[in-house]
């Protein structure tokens, strides 16, 4: 919707009409200006009249504001429009309507005298205004107990509600940003003269700077969110109801303002308990170091230095809430009548302090953490880990502190690194010490004629630069993904995918070219086999994975579909795995050859570079194995009717694995298993409602096939993980978030064991199992979120005796 | 009026600014888009106007010893709205074309 | 009673269901906003349902007892959806509370899709929210799929997945009539889709 402000234009044509209103004490004769498109918003003159004695009607002389061009003739249509609508002009369902006006457009509309809907909508008896006096002396408890509550409101702002719904309900907020100061001194709880009786005091004049620097912070914040590349409209509400949260106005001004109030409450001659007096303080001191914390201006080497001096107000605040005193009438939902809204009314959300305290740490730590992006080394796996790592934070970051992170992100001084980022990724897995990059290469220029071919050196360089410039944009749109609620992150890694997917099919031509000139040197096997579609490949299949394991960690998936899923997950992996296979392979004959040519620093060098694509082929080989062993025992669990399954009388498999396999139908070469293929290792003894009868000879025997195989890939994923782990997170290229690194490693250990758990008490359950008998056990999944799964995404069941 | 007439009488407002009186005394003023049999009115563009509680038209005149001291009416944006039938007053079409321009609206 | 619409003996009133039809608006449209706007907490104006009812109001489905009044309600719309397939939704779902846990929920969507079956539709969605256990079962007996969480997706604040059933073969691999690869830019300009409209939570039977 446009800014409404720009229908504004208060020096056209100004109609003095009557308008009628009543209220409670009697009626009373107002004369306003009402060209809609024409007031000032709440600032059209009007002119109200009233007797002194109780509000009698009185008729009351107009005075004509000036006018230009003609001004609009009013017509009461009343009668004449009702007599068209009703009686049997207009038939029952007849729409008078702009034939460009669509039902679709109208179903946005708020409908005016609904209590639900219409924000202006008064209860019968109910007032416009509270009476509340912003200039009422405040007690130095209530002072605490107003700053508490607007931190509260601030923190629920954070997690997503409107400020309409939060500050905005504070009555000095109100009056602070409304009507619209023009300067700082102009924004008080009042607005022009005022006696001096009724000047607010000292207490009022410090919840002042501390309200100015909150509204002025909310503006540093949503400045960083709109900075970004992309933010969605269902984190994070920006609207702010056309009031100008100071955005002019610079920060000294705001830390000026409460200094002061730090000064005037450290005054001796302010008569006020001890206790009291550094809570206050303390508040101050926050507000104080938590804004220049999100001042947006801050360079980036310093940047960390800001969130620390902010925790220890923090817990400041936290011992001394107590203290304060809530002024309930300081609040009000009835604000929100006067806030342009084009939405209904939302009740004020109701915010624990304990709860906001947390939000606030929690945003603290986050933005910290962030903060740690800029002292990564500059390769862009670390990025990625630490990318990742950062969105799998529990509880998930805040939309302001992934803002705060791809505002780092995407900082020149990190994205003009001196090297190319996606170069650089190209060659930890496939380009190590290889001719292709040797920057002779780049040295070299090329010949006169035209019609000599480029020596094949200089056809590598300029090869690599061309499909590097292509990679850039998919490749910072998978950075782009990983800032994004968990939600949409799945969600955008689908198109993410199919992006690369056509990088992978260009891959496939610049790689024979490659080839091409590496056979002219006589070097081919110094060159790895299709060594860009092999990379694509290989970032392509992790996504693929991420995809799948997120719809696991968000429920996506019914318990009946996990061996399904996993399934699929087990042969992305695997072809993963065959991928960093090849590269691990290719990095060993290199090694070999310069070990033949006496080269012995390069071969040290590759063989170096080894462990980072070995611990990437293990962490392959694990998902692998470890998904293969969960499809084993799920589809186990199928067959003995163990999980829920619905009858489904208007869906068939068929359709099911379309529905599930419909992100990546089109990738290339085709990764989803064709429906029968898929069918068959779902269903291996036959359809789950009529068994062959070898399943319960194969499952009472623990050593038959089917369970050495569960058995066998268990194994298999505990040993690469247990790899993994052992290369550690830096080896890993996650040096930068080693500690959650180790945690995740550790995690999917436990995972490991668990599953082992549960195939032991399932053998168990089914070692005299006969097809007409059922099984004494019964599986639990655990459920997403509740601190029940070793991993969110990995969804181990547990088998619990009856 | 039957209906042939009904509709081509309505259909001159399409479009044109209304200002819409309801049963609680507020007015809103917009362009109608599309009504009905109940009178129910889609208005676009739409601004809410308000007249000042008695309160603050008693201080109004108290500070200023004036008793038609000027008080400002409350405005603001609410953009598309339905107005229900049962709750419209008064309905008044602000007419800015001359008169005798072609494309008036008869009211 | 003695109707023969009458189900089961287990019914404790026989109830009917009925198709809508805009020559019933004066009659029903009043009940089914009445029954859909106590039971949901997402607020819809009038012309809500109008844009329903009057381009897919035979899509419509009510219960009604005996007495005529309205149990329970359906209301859903189809039409082509900008990624190719011709798309069913299922907007709004209420039943009376009185009458819940009796399979009138059940049945009303049963008859929807069925009458979107009828008329070609490739799939059917509906958003609810994550926590709205009794709607999410209703669905999922049927046969739906959730295909994604939507964070933040209500008013309130709360997240729902996205349910979809697909009801032909080849529903995925859709695409809009003369719309190429890469062509989906041109479809940014067009208007928000009801799927985007915040709103629309189910209610359902307690199962």
């Amino acid at each position: 919707m446009a800014d409404p402000s720009l229908l504004h234009n208060d020096a056209t044509a100004r109609d003095a009409d009557t308008l009628t209103a009543s209220n409670g004490t009697g009626s009373l004769h107002a004369h306003c200006c009402t060209s809609f498109l024409c007031i000032d918003e709440a600032l059209g003159p009007a002119f109200a009249s009233a007797d002194s004695s109780r509000f009698a009607q009185t008729s009351l002389p107009l005075r004509q504001a000036p006018r230009r061009g003609a001004p609009p003739q009013i017509h009461d249509v009343t009668e004449k429009f009702t007599r068209a609508c009703q009686g049997k002009s207009l038939d029952v369902g007849q729409l008078v309507k702009d034939e460009y006006f669509t039902l679709f457009e109208s179903i946005g509309a708020i409908e005016i005298m609904d209590p639900k809907m219409d924000s202006g909508f008064l209860q019968p008896g109910e007032t416009l205004e509270d009476d509340f006096d912003p200039l009422a002396p405040l007690l130095p408890q209530e002072l605490i107990g107003i700053m508490d509550q607007l931190l509260s409101y601030e923190m629920a702002w954070h997690t997503g509600y409107p400020l309409s719904q939060t500050l905005f309900t504070s009555v000095y907020i109100d009056r602070l940003l409304w009507p619209e100061p023009k300067t700082i001194p102009q924004a008080q709880f009042y607005r022009g003269d005022i006696s001096d009786d009724k000047r607010p005091g000292t207490l009022l004049d410090v919840l002042r700077a501390y309200c100015l620097a909150l509204i002025k912070g909310c503006d540093y914040v949503i400045a960083k969110i709109m900075a970004r590349d992309y933010f969605e409209e269902e984190d994070f509400a920006t609207h702010t109801y056309n009031r100008v949260l100071f955005v002019q106005v610079p920060i000294d001004v705001f830390l000026r303002e409460l200094d002061a109030s730090v000064e005037m409450v450290e005054d001796r001659d302010l008569e006020i308990d001890g206790g009291i007096r550094s809570a206050i303080i303390a508040r101050l001191q926050f507000r104080k170091s938590f804004l220049c914390a999100l001042d947006p201006e801050c360079p980036l080497e310093i940047l960390s230095n800001f969130w620390p001096p902010v925790l220890p107000y923090i817990d400041q605040v936290n011992d001394t809430h107590t203290l304060g005193k809530t002024v309930p009438g300081s609040f009000s939902t009835k604000i929100q009548r006067r806030l342009a809204s084009t939405v209904p009314p939302r009740p004020i959300v109701q915010v624990e302090f304990n709860d906001a305290l947390q939000t606030l740490k929690q945003l603290c730590a986050d933005c910290e953490e962030a903060t740690r992006f800029k002292d990564l080394p500059t390769d862009p796996l670390e990025y990625q880990s630490f990318l990742w790592t950062f969105a799998s934070r529990q509880p998930a970051p805040l939309t302001y502190s992934r803002s705060y992170l791809s505002n780092i992100l995407f900082d020149p001084y990190i994205l003009n690194a001196p090297v190319s980022l996606p170069l650089e990724d190209i060659k930890s897995f496939v380009f190590h010490e290889s001719p292709v990059l040797d920057p002779s290469n780049w040295a070299l220029s090329p010949p006169r004629n035209p019609l000599i071919p480029k020596p094949p050196r200089l056809q590598f360089a300029l090869l690599i630069d061309e499909y590097v410039e292509r990679v850039g944009q998919p490749y910072l749109d998978l950075w782009v993904a990983l800032g994004q609620n968990r939600c949409r992150l799945r969600r955008m890694l689908t198109h993410v995918i199919s992006a690369w997917d056509i990088l992978q099919q260009d891959a496939v031509f610049v790689d024979t070219d490659l080839i091409a000139c590496a056979f002219q040197l006589n070097i081919s096997e110094e060159v790895m086999d299709g060594p860009l579609q092999t990379w694509v490949y290989i970032k392509k299949l992790w996504m693929i994975e991420r995809v799948i394991i997120l719809g696991f960690e968000q429920d996506i998936y019914l318990p009946d579909e996990h061996s399904g899923m996993y399934y699929f997950l087990s042969l992305m992996a695997t072809k993963r795995k065959g991928a960093l296979q090849r590269c691990v392979e290719h990095n060993n004959d290199r090694t070999v050859q310069f070990l033949k040519g006496s080269r012995f620093e390069d071969a040290q060098n590759t063989s170096d570079k080894l462990s980072f694509i070995d611990s990437e082929l293990q962490q392959a080989t694990g998902i692998s194995a470890f998904a293969k062993a969960l499809y084993g025992i799920y589809t186990i669990a199928s067959y003995l009717r163990l999980l829920p399954s619905p009858n489904r009388p208007f869906s068939t498999e068929k359709l099911r694995y379309e529905l599930r396999m419909k992100s990546f139908l089109s990738l290339q070469p085709p990764e989803v298993p064709p429906f029968e293929e898929f069918q068959a290792a779902l269903q291996p003894y036959g359809t789950i409602s009529d068994p062959l009868p070898s399943l319960y000879d194969d499952l009472k025997q623990a050593d038959s096939k089917v369970w050495s195989e569960i058995d066998a890939s268990l194994k298999a994923a505990k040993d690469a993980f247990a790899k993994v782990k052992r290369y550690g997170a830096k080896e890993s290229k996650a040096g930068g978030v080693e500690q959650a690194w180790n945690k995740e490693t550790q995690g999917m250990l436990a995972s490991c064991i668990a599953l082992g758990v549960a195939i032991a008490g399932l053998k168990n359950a089914v070692k005299d199992i006969e097809p007409s008998s059922g099984v004494q056990v019964k599986v639990e999944i655990p459920p997403a979120g509740a601190d029940k799964r070793y991993v969110e995404g990995w969804i181990v069941p547990k088998i619990v005796k009856e | 009026m039957d209906n042939t007439e009904a509709t081509a009488y309505l259909s001159q407002f399409i479009g044109q600014p209304l200002r819409i009186h309801t049963s609680d005394g507020r007015v809103f003023g917009g362009q109608m888009k599309c009504t009905d049999k109940d009178r129910n009115i889609i208005l676009a563009l739409t601004y809410e106007y308000r007249a000042p509680s008695a309160d603050v038209i008693r201080k109004a005149v108290q500070e200023s010893g004036n008793p038609s001291a000027p008080v400002n009416w409350n405005s603001r944006y609410v953009g598309l709205v339905v107005i229900p039938g049962t709750h419209v007053t008064k309905i008044e079409f602000e007419d800015s074309t001359l008169s005798g321009q072609p494309g008036r609206v008869v009211v | 009673m003695g109707d023969d619409t009458a189900a089961t003996a287990h019914d404790g009133d026989a109830l009917q269901y009925v198709q809508y039809h805009g020559a019933k608006e004066e009659t029903y449209l009043p009940a089914i906003r009445q029954l859909i706007s106590k039971d949901l907490s997402e607020p819809y104006s009038i012309y809500v349902y109008r844009y329903f009812l009057y381009q897919w109001g035979d899509l419509c489905y009510m219960a009604l007892d005996s007495a005529n009044e309205l149990i329970g309600v359906v209301v859903c719309k189809l039409e082509p959806h900008r990624s190719g397939p011709f798309r069913g939704y299922i907007a709004m779902l209420a039943v009376r509370e009185s009458h819940r846990g009796q399979g009138i929920a059940t049945k009303l969507v049963c008859m929807a899709i069925d009458a979107m079956a009828d008329r070609d539709a490739d799939e059917i969605v509906l958003e609810t929210e994550v926590t709205n256990q009794a709607s999410l079962k209703l669905y999922e007996r049927l046969g739906f799929l959730r295909s994604k969480r939507l964070h933040r997706y209500y008013l309130n604040g709360n997240a729902a997945f996205r349910l979809i059933l697909y009801m032909k073969e080849g529903t995925a691999l859709k695409r809009p009539p003369g719309m190429e690869a890469g062509q989906a830019g041109q479809m940014m300009g067009e208007p928000q889709k009801m799927e985007e409209y915040k709103g629309f939570p189910q209610d359902a039977d307690v199962a």
